[in-house]
């Protein structure tokens, strides 16, 4: 554990901590993360278990709840401010999200023709190693849609029911929420609890992601108070230090440039190797067929005639 | 004179809704249909069908109960139980809560805005974590669903129907707790998860007699409908029930609204 870790910024204000990690890993910069820690990047790990946290020898995979037992355990405790009855609180909100909130989510990301084709599927497959760019992502895509399919009301529903379903639930869900969080700083007052840190996971990726197709960026950006809350949290906890601000700089000059460098070393060798195929087929249907052979004897006995004319 | 039908069109129609917005009600009979509660019914059944009834208690709406072997598949959704007005057919608690409301009967129309947030976020506690927990043990766990579950569930139908029917739903239940997140836990986090949720609840009844104001809410029927039947649903083992019984408050709470909307004579009845 890093002795250094303040335990005001709490084990849920880890961006690790939220469903969505994967969506963390690389591309925008969201200040505080490391894109080399990319469990994908990591080719021992394609089992899509989210976040790896990783603590003297102890690591966890895919469950928030351990790692925070583990930060409770060593007195890291977001909630310890609270009275039984907000800590009550604290478990419901984080029930009606996952209720709520997340098959939105799933939605934006797996489900939507257009982000999934668009967006999604090309950065995860960008992100996985070779073989498994291939069936990852459409792993994913499928889960998303089954669990959809078996929560909101089995496999007889139209898919734009199920659209407007789960936006509608998911609209609901932010409405409760900003209602619940009225004018405070966060959700229990002036200091933040577990609570704080899974809102701000849901919400950040709905605020952040790049979605093509994004239907609920405008709503969260309506209500007011959630929106201030969002960029609250962004400034305290993920601040952007020199280094980053360096680095995003770097970043963004390096964008314009290597990322058409980087796509055209690819298009040079699709071309290329398109090109090669193509020959390869075109010669060996020469060759089975028996045509380009009688040419070749054909044409080498000419052009020996010819050059013996020549010599000659 | 084309004028004039449609001025009386448009009158007749201001007046509907005038009425409906009045809380007109419900004018004709509602009839609730569930599958029969003695030896068929089975417990994540039992308590959606408990809560219905509570919240139509709650709301004073009189209803005829009506029960059929094959109530599931009369549902439109698929899930029980459904109510019949007239015509119209809505199953499961939310669409009936959604229901009642556009017919200007709600529980909980008196609260502000911040307690209409926690309510509908304890809802979704209750659903989430309860609910999960009652269809786990029912179908997930060897012997509850082997002994007691998948007999009950099979009980209306012959032979081959009575051991394949039951078979198809525990899969259906396997898959609705895998997409969950449930199907990897243990008995005992499931328990575990149970105890947490109880007290959750048991923290935000603390001392009151209903969970928000003086009054009862959606929320109060549906914590009724679940706890009452984790109480009094026979499985295998009472563990279910002891964990419920560890927090007074809640056996209070549902000996309260047992005794304020069920009489006696009407649960025998049941």
């Amino acid at each position: 554990m890093n002795p250094g870790m303040n335990p005001v910024m709490n084990p849920g204000m880890d961006p690790g901590m939220y469903p969505w990690d994967e969506s963390w890993d690389e591309s925008w910069d969201e200040p505080g993360l490391n894109p080399g820690m990319n469990p994908v990047m990591n080719p021992g790990i394609a089992s899509a278990l989210y976040p790896i946290f990783r603590a003297n020898e102890k690591v966890f995979k895919d469950s928030d709840e351990e790692v925070i037992k583990y930060l409770k355990e060593k007195n890291f405790n977001a909630d310890a401010g609270l009275t039984d009855q907000e800590r009550a609180d604290v478990l419901a909100y984080a029930a009606l999200m996952e209720e709520r909130l997340q098959p939105a989510l799933l939605y934006l990301w797996w489900v939507d023709a257009k982000n999934h084709v668009e967006f999604s599927r090309p950065w995860y497959a960008r992100a996985f190693h070779f073989p498994f760019n291939y069936f990852l992502p459409g792993r994913i895509h499928r889960a998303a849609e089954e669990r959809l399919e078996s929560t909101r009301g089995g496999n007889h529903i139209l898919p734009e029911e199920l659209r407007s379903k789960v936006f509608k639930d998911a609209k609901d869900c932010l409405d409760l929420l900003s209602e619940k969080l009225n004018e405070q700083q966060f959700f229990f007052g002036d200091s933040p609890s577990s609570l704080d840190a899974l809102v701000f996971s849901y919400l950040a990726p709905i605020l952040r992601v790049p979605f093509p197709n994004n239907e609920l960026k405008d709503h969260v950006k309506q209500s007011e108070n959630l929106w201030m809350y969002c960029s609250r949290i962004l400034q305290r906890y993920f601040p952007a230090t020199s280094e980053d601000a360096a680095e995003q700089k770097r970043n963004e000059t390096m964008r314009d440039t290597p990322n058409s460098l980087d796509d055209d070393p690819h298009k040079v060798r699709n071309i290329v190797l398109s090109v090669a195929v193509a020959l390869c087929a075109l010669v060996g249907y020469g060759l089975m067929s028996g045509l380009v052979q009688l040419e070749v004897v054909g044409h080498e006995g000419e052009e020996d005639d010819s050059e013996d004319g020549m010599a000659e | 004179m084309m004028a004039s039908l449609v001025e009386e069109a448009a009158q007749i129609h201001a007046q509907g809704l005038e009425s409906n917005l009045q809380g007109g009600g419900i004018d004709e009979e509602l009839e609730l249909y569930q599958p029969f509660q003695k030896d068929q019914i089975t417990l994540p059944e039992e308590v959606q069908c408990m809560a219905v009834k509570t919240l139509l208690h709650m709301c004073k709406i009189p209803f005829s109960l009506r029960l059929r072997a094959n109530a599931e598949n009369m549902s439109p959704s698929g899930g029980v139980p459904f109510i019949k007005v007239g015509p119209q057919i809505v199953s499961e608690f939310d669409p009936i809560v959604e229901y009642l409301d556009l017919k200007g009967i709600s529980l909980s129309r008196e609260l502000s805005g911040s307690q209409r947030s926690e309510m509908k976020a304890y809802m979704a506690l209750t659903v989430n974590r309860l609910y999960s927990a009652e269809v786990y043990l029912s179908w997930c766990c060897e012997t509850i669903a082997n002994k007691v579950t998948k007999p009950r569930y099979g009980a209306p139908y012959p032979w081959p129907l009575n051991k394949l029917l039951p078979w198809y739903k525990q899969r259906e239940a396997k898959k609705y707790l895998k997409v969950q997140g449930w199907l990897e836990k243990s008995q005992d986090e499931v328990y575990e998860e149970l105890k947490m949720a109880c007290k959750a609840l048991s923290d935000k009844l603390d001392d009151q007699y209903y969970f928000f104001l003086d009054r009862p809410s959606e929320l109060d029927a549906l914590v009724f409908g679940h706890l009452y039947s984790l109480l009094t649903f026979q499985l295998i083992d009472d563990k279910m029930a002891d964990i419920v019984n560890s927090f007074p408050t809640l056996t209070r709470f549902v000996e309260r609204i047992q005794e304020n909307y069920f009489i006696a004579p009407e649960m025998d009845d049941v």
